[in-house]
């Protein structure tokens, strides 16, 4: 086959690499074509057939410790070698059937049986353990081959999340090796050696003291019961199991996952990451593993509550309905306000949108995740037309060359991506740089860590911007074609004095034109400049929290500024990555759940797209074309006697806002609150009737990550209770209000979504189905010498309306939507002084828990890992605020927000 | 000689940064045993605070730095005694009453097979391999000594001492 008639849906990632050489070979007398590189194991996988193995693990370097994948390969000779490490050749013939081949693999198996127990009985792992299948496959007879007594280990505990039980291990090293090259963690260790050897914590330690991270993914690796998952061990047996494809409902990063619920009992019994499709690999974080407990906690509620005499009582759904309905048409307009919630499905939000906009005729419609400001202010999305991140994960880790990270801690904002880039980082040597006014995780694999005072993020960004201007290494013909505002921007650029960037920052002179000249060259040098005047791509990445902050905008100024210069967008291996941080935040922009905002990021104040809309809806009224109140106004709104009802999916405001006091008074003043939610929380607590909502892993649906990809949500076991999917809510409720019964379907509303949102057109559920491919490679014997291999990704990156099936890779690749981008000066000195006693703090939130803890703090292995999200501190603040001396401390704030002990 | 247990004092932390001084300019990875072995000899095992210290400087993780101390046998994870005795069971040995001896030693310190006298004194372990001197059969090794062929009684005699101390 040629190289360029491989079908490469999806092959954005591919455009920078050169022609991949494929190779013929047989297995089993099957033809079988793969690309150069690959090993035999993983072709004898493609052809659908299985070679019994251990120690290889798709993402890892090989190991060819456990000797099982033996095969016969016929080159010019005959001979038997380990199928894992052995790569293709052309006219390689390769049988892994032959009695010879069986012998040799059943050899290997016996000797794992010297020591193993084979207490399959009482085995977590039993009906899905490699041990098992390949000692049945190869055709064992014998379960002690040595006849003598087997050593014996007890169940230990490593920490709160991981057991072992040492005597199962068969050594294959997967564990240390994953938590090593793919987590970056090292936190597990082989110790003794030969049979005596056994997987532990350094120096036996607590792993919870070392740097493990609790991502589970040894546990998910480990062929045999060895390694044990503490909330799975002993609740469920594996054939009883039913696995539900669906994504994460945490991070921006978008997780595929598998639900395994238990028959008969309909319980979620544990998640994995088990497919490779998704953008997380085979990986996901704590949240993500562990993070389910919540779904089956007692507290959930399950029937709709409303108030009488003061107290909330429980009632039936046709009543709880019946009031809602009422209550409501008696508020129009800017009367009325509604937050809807980042970690409901694009659906709701849009349905939502529909009841507060469409219904209700009011624009104080706004979302939990956008600081409260509405994110009015958002600054890339000034110099681009979107703030959305524009290249995607996959496509940073493997074409990027230098990636700055500005201001975030991604391991516990975006766990996976960090551990991906982490990886990523170690294999293609991408250089990164890490500024943060604290220490993260990422920077100890950093070539350069830049320090800086708190709050001087825009001055730091806009000063390297200065430099490269300054070194002449801009991209000039990049600017001259694609960029406004060039002249008034190098205006402003004067003020930047490399002195002046470095005492405001406090990160050194010449740290700061390192850095600048090492991410503007892609690390190559300033001689380093490739054809078409560019440097090797070069990316910036941080989390959106720092976009939404008081002066965000300046800071994406900054970023944007970088890029362009270097004409670092558009191509892969690039862009302007600020990443949402909730799962859905992404899309509940998307579906228009901001004050000014309708959906597909247009403006209410277009009549042309309000009168889309109004058609679609079938309303016989205009749309308001102001812009309505943002979550933080609309407490105001409510003080002054504007607002009087409300109506709250799927977010806390109570608890969530800055000033949470405050917004609790506000809550309790209205005439009317309903309040859709999995629990009563403080906002529930407050309202006049409360609608038990679904969790995730209830409904049908789709979320749409922080690289644009939307991603089908399915549904794995019934509600709890009489709770009802927040769409399947919206829907009875707009019934009920005389709208007719609208969808029937969660894909109803896709449709009609597709229909109206531009970047969603062509969006079919079919299609989210749909895999796309990217070519990967993977680590060969050593790491410069990768093999190469084909996966599909799950889900479709917007704008959609491509050729290319799994949508838009990297965008702006064609141009702006505006059609120039416009450099956007910031004056120097943005580090404004504080007034006594007002410091500024960079908090980064915990891995192990998101947002006010109404879904994390219900998940008691979350809690045993860390009970509370504890606040790092920077030398600076620390001396300033004596509140960060004491033991913890609780940010109940979006991203400004006040601090107070817990 | 006197040989100090590790408390990470100013002292320790001057002794150890002297020690990984002596590899200035070479590869971590390389230099860790030949470090290793020179923080065995000053503590009598890898205290993990110097292996904190060693990991956080050369960048080598604490679980490489403990796989290598427990993949040696000699590094160890916890303190060994002043003195210490290793019972070979090798074939000959064995045949010629190995087991007397362990017996005898072990009875006499009221410890196991690879455990240190609460004094800190002894600690006793079992050599799984010959030590090619097997016509001094049944042998012990002490303090680097062989000694052999020995009585059970004369095994006891030797532990009742602590030749280290008589220093
Ligand atoms: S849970 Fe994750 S970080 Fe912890 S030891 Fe296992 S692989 Fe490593
Ligand atoms: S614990 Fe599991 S993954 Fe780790 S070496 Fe043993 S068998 Fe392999
Ligand atoms: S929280 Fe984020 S990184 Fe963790 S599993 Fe979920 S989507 Fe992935
Ligand atoms: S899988 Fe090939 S040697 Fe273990
Ligand atoms: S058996 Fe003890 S020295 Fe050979």
């Amino acid at each position: 086959m040629e190289a360029n008639t491989l079908p490469l849906p999806g092959a954005q990632v591919m455009s920078q690499q050169t022609e991949i050489e494929m190779v013929n070979l047989t297995i089993d007398d099957k033809p079988v074509t793969v690309p150069k590189g690959t090993f035999v194991l993983y072709a004898a996988q493609q052809a659908g057939i299985a070679i019994p193995n251990f120690c290889q693990y798709p993402d890892l370097r090989p190991f060819g410790a456990c000797r099982t994948c033996m095969v016969e390969i016929v080159t010019k000779r005959s001979s038997m070698d380990i199928s894992c490490s052995t790569p293709v050749s052309e006219g390689m013939k390769v049988y892994t059937k032959s009695q010879k081949v069986v012998e040799a693999q059943r050899f290997a198996v016996e000797a794992l049986l010297v020591d193993h127990p084979v207490d399959c009985p009482i085995c977590d792992k039993s009906g899905e353990c490699d041990l098992q299948n390949h000692a049945y496959t190869t055709r064992v007879r014998v379960n002690n081959p040595l006849a003598r007594p087997k050593m014996s280990w007890e169940y230990e505990t490593l920490s709160e999340s991981v057991m072992i039980k040492r005597d199962r291990c068969v050594l294959c090293g997967r564990c240390v090796r994953v938590c090593d090259e793919l987590v970056g963690s090292t936190a597990l260790a082989w110790a003794r050696r030969g049979y005596a050897s056994y997987i532990d914590a350094a120096f036996g330690e607590d792993l919870k003291q070392s740097p493990c991270v609790s991502c589970g993914l040894c546990i998910e690796v480990c062929p045999v019961g060895a390694l044990l998952n503490t909330s799975y061990h002993d609740t469920a047996r594996a054939w009883f199991l039913k696995r539900v494809d669906t994504i994460c409902t945490f991070c921006g990063v978008g997780c595929n996952m598998q639900i395994h619920v238990e028959e008969g009992s309909g319980r979620i019994k544990r998640i994995m990451a088990d497919s490779e499709k998704g953008v997380n690999g085979q990986q996901l974080c704590a949240r993500g593993f562990f993070g389910y407990e919540f779904v089956q906690e007692e507290d959930r509620l399950t029937e709709p509550l409303v108030r009488k005499n003061g107290e909330l009582v429980p009632t039936t759904w046709r009543e709880a309905f019946g009031i809602v309905a009422e209550r409501l048409s008696g508020y129009h307009g800017s009367q009325f306000a509604g937050i809807a919630g980042a970690h409901n499905t694009n659906e709701e939000n849009y349905l939502f949108g529909k009841l507060v906009r469409g219904v209700m005729g009011s624009n104080n419609l706004d979302h939990d995740a956008g600081a409260g400001r509405g994110v009015r202010a958002l600054g890339l999305r000034e110099v681009f037309g979107s703030d959305a991140a524009m290249n995607s994960f996959v496509d940073i880790f493997e074409n990027s060359r230098a990636v700055l990270i500005i201001g975030s801690n991604l391991s516990a904002s975006h766990p996976v991506f960090s551990y991906r880039l982490q990886t990523a980082v170690r294999r293609r040597g991408i250089k990164l740089i890490v500024a943060s006014p604290t220490p993260v995780p990422l920077s100890q694999i950093a070539e350069l860590n830049l320090q800086y005072r708190e709050g001087a993020e825009a001055d730091l960004l806009n000063g390297m911007a200065a430099i490269i201007a300054q070194r002449g290494i801009a991209a000039e013909g990049f600017l001259r074609d694609r960029v406004d505002g060039v002249g008034e921007w190098s205006d402003a650029a004067q003020g930047y004095s490399l002195e002046a960037v470095a005492s405001s920052t406090g990160v050194p002179a010449e740290m700061l034109e390192r850095a600048a000249i090492l991410w503007a060259t892609g690390g190559a040098g300033e001689e380093g400049r490739g054809e078409e005047g560019l440097f090797p791509p070069a990316a910036i990445v941080y989390s959106n929290a720092l976009s939404l902050r008081d002066g965000g905008e300046r800071i994406d100024y900054g970023a944007a500024a970088l890029a362009l210069l270097t004409g670092n967008v558009g191509r892969p291996g690039a862009g302007v990555n600020s990443l949402k941080v909730a799962n859905n935040g992404q899309g509940a922009l998307d579906m228009g759940c901001a004050p000014f905002l309708l959906p597909g990021e247009l403006s209410v104040e277009d009549a042309g797209a309000r009168e889309r809309l109004q058609q679609v809806w079938g309303l016989d009224r205009q749309l308001e074309p102001e812009p309505g109140l943002s979550l933080e106004e609309m407490t105001r709104g409510v003080e002054r006697g504007q607002i009087r009802a409300m109506y709250v999916m799927g977010s806390n405001p109570a608890e969530a806002s800055p000033n949470p006091g405050r917004t609790r008074d506000a809550l309790s003043r209205l005439q009317f609150l309903v309040v859709q939610d999995m629990f009563l929380t403080p906002t529930a607590q407050l309202a006049d009737v409360v609608l038990p909502a679904c969790s995730w892993a209830e409904k049908d649906g789709t979320f749409t990550n922080a690289e644009r990809r939307i991603q089908r949500v399915n549904k794995a076991l019934n509600s709890v209770g009489q709770s009802l999917p927040d769409w399947t809510i919206l829907t009875q409720l707009l019934e009920r209000m005389g709208y007719g019964r609208l969808y029937r379907r969660s894909e109803d509303i896709l449709d009609e979504i597709a229909s109206v949102v531009p970047k969603y057109a062509g969006i079919t559920p079919l299609r989210l189905e749909r895999e796309g491919t990217v070519v990967r490679q993977r680590p060969g014997k050593v790491y410069r010498n990768p093999s190469v291999d084909q996966i599909g990704r799950l889900g479709v990156q917007w704008p959609a309306d491509t050729e290319d099936p799994s949508g838009t890779g990297v965008l702006y690749a064609d141009g702006f939507p505006d059609g120039r981008a416009r450099l956007i000066p910031v004056p120097f000195g943005t580090r404004a002084p504080l007034g006594d006693g007002v410091y500024k703090s960079t908090i980064y939130t915990s891995l192990y828990h998101q947002g006010t803890g109404t879904m994390t703090g219900r998940c008691p292995t979350l809690v045993s890992l860390h009970e509370h999200g504890a606040a790092d501190s920077s030398p600076e603040r620390g001396r300033g605020v004596g509140m960060l001396t004491g033991p913890l401390l609780r940010q109940s704030g979006y991203s400004t927000g006040q601090l107070t002990d817990i | 000689m006197v040989r100090e247990t590790w408390n990470g004092t100013q002292e320790d932390l001057r002794k150890l940064g002297a020690m990984m001084q002596r590899f200035e300019g070479r590869d971590p990875m390389e230099s860790l045993i030949p470090l290793l072995h020179y923080v065995q000899d000053e503590y009598r095992y890898i205290p993990e605070g110097a292996a904190e210290i060693i990991s956080d400087c050369w960048h080598i993780p604490m679980t490489d730095i403990f796989g290598v101390v427990t993949f040696y046998a000699d590094f160890t994870a916890e303190p060994l005694g002043r003195n210490r005795m290793s019972i070979c069971e090798g074939a000959a040995c064995y045949f010629m009453g190995a087991t007397d001896l362990a017996a005898a030693a072990l009875d006499a310190l009221n410890i196991q097979y690879n455990e240190t006298t609460p004094d800190g004194a002894w600690t006793v372990s079992r050599a799984d391999f010959c030590y090619g001197a097997c016509h001094l059969a049944p042998l012990v090794e002490v303090n680097h000594k062989i000694r052999g062929p020995l009585t059970a009684e004369q095994v006891a005699e030797t532990v009742r001492h602590s030749p280290a101390n008589e220093h």
